[in-house]
């Protein structure tokens, strides 16, 4: 009896013995045993996503992705009696400092990289030369078919702090997110020999990133930049932007700033460069800005087009303050036409006085001055309104001829928009569609962002503009035969306190065909010292671009 | 036999014939992975190449390079438009 006990006790024992060993192995062990068997039996690749490309209204790629090479080296395989010619021979194709290329493979690594975005021809001559310990990663790279079109636009991808790729500034930078896409995971099974075997791959969820579908027309887009290059040497301006708009829709059709960049290389460029003025610059509009305040008086019944001006028979004194008209000449009794025509500040004081402070702020609100238009743009700035108890009778006698309040380009061309598009303001994007990168295609609607004023408004308005722009002081340049709203501006630039005497910033604004606009248009020049005046520097260069427009969209003449 | 010692009978056969059919599949899949290697390889080095031609393509379909390929072939900007207007010539009469 008892040898049967012991025997029964031996076996239970090392059945426990057993129980508690698998325990172990399949328990506590069991993470670093998977570990170990998948790296026995397969290799995980972490599948990096193609950036999406960014396409302009006809579907051509101006930003796309191109297939370079990151060259590193293993120093350890590099002998000392080679590695002078080793960093001559990788010198002379890559364009890089032999010396460079010399101490990095003088480093105690199994990896160094010696350069990234290597060219497909360049790989070929280096692998060619059968350099031992040299080796080649695949990449991708941003390529501009057209160079630096809408470069502040677009934008430029770098690197973040992990050292992946990231968009910065325009719509690189606001769609980052989208473009960039997400890595997947596989996993490739190989045999003891280390070749693979058919079997499935877990690929998890790998996604390229969406591409973007622009309402921005390539060919307005070519003739605008160069159209404004050559503007801004002939006026002899600092710099020069030009931005056009779908006022139906708040679709831009292009924008342009001279000086630009290239993406492809924007270290070589200062990072003065790398921000959108038309978005991301603040100034004094000027003159262009009366429409918005004329048509905001008349919207509420406070002024009509025939209202006479009883205080524009000379200078006009507010706040201490005296305030002239840009030719000296006054013309008293003179009708909101004719102000508008002649350019006339001391009648606009007398519109903005008649607005007063409340229905100014009011009006100026309502066509989304002081706030961001929410264009899809990285980098987008606004300068909020004064709020109303911090406004003198000065600020709201300037404020009636755009100076002493700052807008970016983009917030007057949307607000002027509105007078285009029968009183409705439109929400300004630059984005049409986003092409997932699953295959759906998402349009982005118009967006209607308020209605400053009535449909009959902005018509009266409209005609005050068309009779400006034919027989105001740009009329030497118009185009005969269309229709065309629009308005010049020369504002003063200030500086430390005061308005520089030399320097302005000439503009035009303006939206054609008149009764049913195409487009709106704002061209900005900075300083030009061929002249200073708007009407003899951005608005040739407004009716120079409007040409080429008229021409484009098959819009005859009205009469 | 007893009906119940014939199923047991398939089963046991059905078994070993699947494990058999089995075997050999596995084994003939096991050397794939060298066709499937090289069909990898090409699709790779396929795609390599599309990239490589949309990028040329794109160049030479850029305005800029179709502008300055105008240039050098020797076609000029046009400077302005002439714009035609005036009565329709009509006999009325």
């Amino acid at each position: 009896m008892w040898r049967y006990r012991v025997v029964l006790f031996f076996l239970f024992t090392c059945f426990f013995i057993v129980i508690a060993r698998l325990f172990y192995w399949q328990v506590v062990k069991a993470d670093q045993l998977a570990l170990l068997g998948k790296s026995q039996y397969g290799q995980e690749v972490t599948l990096l996503p193609q950036r999406g490309q960014i396409e302009t209204s006809d579907g051509f790629p101006i930003v796309a992705n191109k297939l370079s090479y990151l060259v590193f080296a293993n120093p350890k395989e590099i002998t000392d009696k080679n590695r002078e010619k080793v960093s001559l021979d990788l010198s002379s194709i890559l364009k890089i400092d032999a010396a460079t290329i010399s101490a990095d493979l003088n480093e105690n690594l199994l990896w160094v990289p010696i350069k990234q975005n290597v060219s497909v021809d360049a790989k070929t001559e280096i692998e060619n030369l059968q350099i031992p310990g040299v080796g080649f990663e695949k990449q991708y790279s941003r390529f501009y078919p057209e160079a630096s079109m809408a470069a502040q636009l677009v934008g430029f991808v770098g690197k973040d702090i992990s050292g992946n790729d990231k968009g910065y500034f325009g719509l690189e930078g606001y769609y980052n997110r989208l473009l960039r896409g997400e890595p997947g995971i596989a996993v490739q099974i190989h045999d003891a020999f280390g070749r693979p075997i058919l079997a499935k791959a877990n690929n998890s969820s790998q996604i390229n990133g969406s591409s973007l579908r622009l309402s921005i027309n390539r060919a307005i887009q070519f003739i605008v930049e160069k159209k404004l290059k050559d503007g801004v040497k002939k006026y002899g301006a600092v710099s020069g932007m030009v931005g056009i708009m779908n006022p139906r829709t708040g679709a831009i059709i292009a924008m342009a700033s001279y000086p630009s960049y290239d993406p492809g290389s924007y270290a070589n460029y200062p990072d003065s460069l790398y921000a959108n003025p038309f978005i991301s610059d603040l100034y004094e509009p000027g003159s262009t800005f009366k429409p918005i305040v004329m048509s905001g008086a008349i919207d509420q019944g406070l002024i009509t087009p025939e209202t006479e001006c009883p205080i524009c028979a000379g200078p006009v004194s507010v706040g201490g303050y005296k305030i002239h008209t840009w030719d000296n000449k006054y013309h008293k009794n003179t009708t909101m036409i004719k102000v508008m025509q002649h350019s006339d500040n001391t009648g606009m004081v007398f519109v903005a006085q008649t607005l007063g402070v409340s229905r100014m702020i009011d009006t100026l609100n309502k066509f989304g001055i002081g706030e961001t238009t929410g264009i899809d743009l990285q980098g987008e700035i606004a300068m909020p309104l004064k709020p109303k108890n911090l406004w003198y009778p000065v600020d709201l006698a300037t404020t009636g001829f755009g100076q002493g309040i700052s807008v970016t380009p983009i917030e007057l061309l949307d607000a002027i928009s509105a007078i285009a598009n029968n009183g409705k303001r439109m929400e300004p994007h630059v984005v049409s569609e986003i092409l997932t990168g699953n295959g759906n295609t998402i349009k982005i609607q118009p967006k209607v962002l308020d209605t400053p004023i009535s449909k009959e408004t902005a018509k009266v308005m409209t005609e005050i503009l068309v009779n400006t722009a034919n027989n105001g002081e740009s009329k030497w340049t118009r185009i005969k035969g269309y229709r065309i709203a629009g308005k010049t501006g020369t504002a003063s630039i200030p500086i430390d306190g005061h308005y520089d005497p030399t320097k302005t910033i000439a503009s035009f604004i303006g939206y054609a065909p008149a009764d049913h606009p195409k487009f709106a248009m704002l061209v900005i020049l900075n300083k030009p010292s061929a002249a200073i005046y708007g009407s003899e520097t951005a608005a040739p260069l407004f009716y120079a671009i409007a040409r080429d427009l008229f021409i484009y969209y098959h819009i005859g003449p009205d009469d | 036999m007893k009906p119940s010692g014939i199923f047991i009978l398939i089963l046991f056969f059905i078994i070993i014939t699947l494990s058999i059919v089995q075997v050999v599949i596995s084994n003939k899949l096991s050397t794939t992975g060298i066709e499937l290697g090289r069909i990898d390889d090409q699709i790779t080095a396929l795609k390599n190449e599309n990239n490589i031609l949309q990028s040329k393509l794109l160049t030479r379909e850029s305005f800029i390079n179709i502008a300055s390929s105008a240039s050098t072939l020797g076609f000029v900007e046009e400077k302005e438009s002439i714009l035609l207007s005036g009565s329709t010539p009509l006999a009325l009469k």
